[in-house]
């Protein structure tokens, strides 16, 4: 049997979560923020990557889904005490699937350089929306004052205002969308969005309704960029406008380009190389007065990569996470088990 | 004869002045193979667009065992039972054979909306695509990847897809060009034991094939439906040598 995930990608996925795991080592605060920071765009970038990479559709303006969540997050919990994750979770994730479908249900309908001006569009207009009116306190963003709980009943099993607890959850989170995604992609509907990713026209000829597809993958897509936002939204219990801008957007595209599109793998490398990159370049020590602009070190570093290795860190340096193909060696292999 | 499966009744396709086809109105049957011909530009590979649905027609009328069809998409056409191959080849290059053939029979699954259990272990979508592999005479290059396999083989590959879709209906769009002569003589007899149960609608232009295969044959030029009849009459049509056999025996 072809095994999917492949052996070396799961080791390099078990090196990055130990990496992280070990983050309060390093210091109380900042390290653990930094590493809560990678793992949620780590989720970000991968539910792009099922955009991207393997449905081939070129979304700028996924940070939309991103902000939503997080905004969602502030608006619903109660000012004074803490929200309930058993409730604010699938409430805000159910705000960002509906609107993952209503954007979804428009913008789907283009395709190619139509397909990434449309979505960035709507990014923007979510963008000046949250900008300009009253909601959550406009341009100057609003804050969560009491972070979210885990409560059953009155015993509290996870507490976010705790730094460690929302990395271990988040890490927890970043696996679960990594198997999902998984097996996600195994599954028929895997197989058809795939098949959309190299020739749309063809699989409309063998008889499956692209559109739905597209749309399903689409909205799946936006809500595990829901998830991210969420978890984004408890690191510091604040949220402002600029999630939804562009800049994150493009941030988003960047680390799955970096990582390696198509690998699921790659997006988290990618997430965790590019916020890595930016934390050593705004060090002194390490690159003198270039810290001032770290952007031009990240930018040499992604120039780089993109250069030097076509398919990103993961595709050319691992070689790891293929897609997922039907073989007949997979069914022998799955009537033993 | 019963029923015709397949019928066109005046269907006319023009891009702005172009007239590519003009007001063809044609019956298929099941249990023959209907050949069209005719030299470039006649309007052949738009008219099997028309009936599969990559193109709406700018007039007349398709139907399908009764059913109007005329202006629907190509995915529900397929659904219903019309299947195609393409005259360019229209695979899908990076993925295995294997796997080009899986998504044409998983087509068939009630629905693809299924998101946990593995693809793979379908094994009615698994028994269609070996099925089909082997009635293409491809299952040696099944696991080699699409995009690396002859031309000849390509062609093959479109075939076992076609096929993988089970359709009543079989579009076939030049399958012969680029194949080599024993696989050339594989999908006439192929062709020869789907028509008792299958509408083959086959253009081609080796035309010793076309005579091997044709139960009826449909003369086309200039977007016009210039003769049809069985391959008898039309090899004596004098209008047909004229316009198009010319001198060529046959």
């Amino acid at each position: 049997m072809v095994t999917i995930p492949r052996l070396s990608a799961l080791l390099v996925l078990a090196a990055v979560v130990i990496g992280l795991a070990l983050a309060p080592v390093y210091g109380e605060t900042y390290a653990i923020k930094v590493a809560t920071r990678m793992v949620v765009f780590a989720i970000f970038a991968m539910s792009l990557d099922l955009l991207l990479g393997y449905t081939g559709l070129v979304s700028f303006g996924h940070a939309a889904f991103f902000g939503i969540a997080a905004y969602s997050l502030q608006i619903f919990s109660p000012e004074y005490e803490a929200a309930n994750l058993l409730v604010a979770l699938p409430v805000v994730l159910g705000v960002t699937a509906a609107a993952g479908a209503l954007i979804g249900a428009l913008v789907v309908r283009t395709s190619g350089i139509y397909f990434i001006m449309v979505t960035l569009a709507f990014a923007q207009m979510l963008f000046y929306f949250f900008h300009d009116s009253q909601i959550a306190g406009g341009s100057d963003g609003a804050y969560i004052w009491v972070k979210p709980v885990l409560a059953l009943g009155q015993t509290v099993l996870l507490d976010f205002e705790s730094r460690e607890t929302l990395l271990w959850f988040s890490i927890a989170a970043m696996l679960a969308v990594y198997a999902l995604l998984v097996v996600l992609l195994r599954s028929p509907f895997g197989q058809v969005i795939q098949g959309i990713k190299v020739n749309e026209h063809r699989m409309r000829a063998l008889g499956y309704d692209t559109y739905r597809y597209k749309l399903v993958s689409f909205v799946i897509s936006a809500t595990v960029a829901g998830l991210a936002g969420f978890i984004f939204a408890c690191i510091d219990g604040y949220v402002a406008p600029e999630l939804l801008g562009w800049h994150e957007s493009g941030v988003g595209l960047v680390m799955v380009i970096l990582g390696g599109m198509g690998t699921l793998l790659g997006p988290i490398v990618g997430a965790v190389a590019f916020l890595g990159v930016e934390e050593l370049a705004k060090e002194r020590a390490l690159v003198g007065p270039l810290a001032e602009n770290f952007q031009i070190v990240i930018g040499v570093f992604v120039i780089a990569v993109v250069l030097l290795l076509k398919n990103g860190l993961v595709g050319t340096l691992a070689g790891a996470g293929k897609p997922p193909a039907p073989t007949p060696e997979d069914e022998t292999a799955g009537d033993k088990s | 004869m019963s029923e015709a499966v397949l019928r066109t009744e005046a269907v006319s396709k023009s891009f702005g002045g172009l007239h590519a086809v003009k007001s063809v109105t044609l019956d298929f049957f099941t249990g023959q193979v209907d050949v069209v011909i005719g030299p470039n530009g006649a309007g052949k590979t738009t008219l099997i667009n028309l009936l599969s649905g990559d193109l709406p027609p700018s007039s007349g009328r398709i139907a399908y065992r009764g059913q109007d069809i005329t202006a629907m998409p190509p995915h529900r056409i397929s659904q219903l039972g019309l299947g195609r191959s393409y005259q360019r080849t229209n695979i899908f290059p990076e993925f295995t054979c294997y796997r080009n053939v899986w998504l044409a029979a998983q087509s068939r699954m009630r629905s693809s909306m299924r998101f946990f259990r593995p693809a793979s272990a379908r094994k009615d979508v698994a028994a269609r695509a070996d099925r089909a592999i082997e009635l293409a005479g491809l299952t040696k290059r099944a696991h080699d990847v699409a995009a690396n396999v002859s031309h000849g083989e390509q062609r093959q590959l479109e075939v076992a897809m076609l096929l993988a879709t089970e359709p009543e209906v079989l579009l076939l769009d030049e399958p012969l060009a680029g194949m080599g002569p024993e696989e050339t003589e594989n999908i006439i007899q192929l062709i020869h034991t789907l028509k008792a149960t299958h509408c083959v609608v086959l253009i081609e232009h080796d035309m010793d094939a076309v005579f091997a295969v044709a139960d009826q044959l449909t003369v086309m030029v200039n977007g016009e439906v210039l003769a049809t009849g069985a391959p008898d009459q039309i090899r004596a049509n004098e209008t047909v040598r004229e316009a198009y056999l010319g001198d060529e025996t046959i």
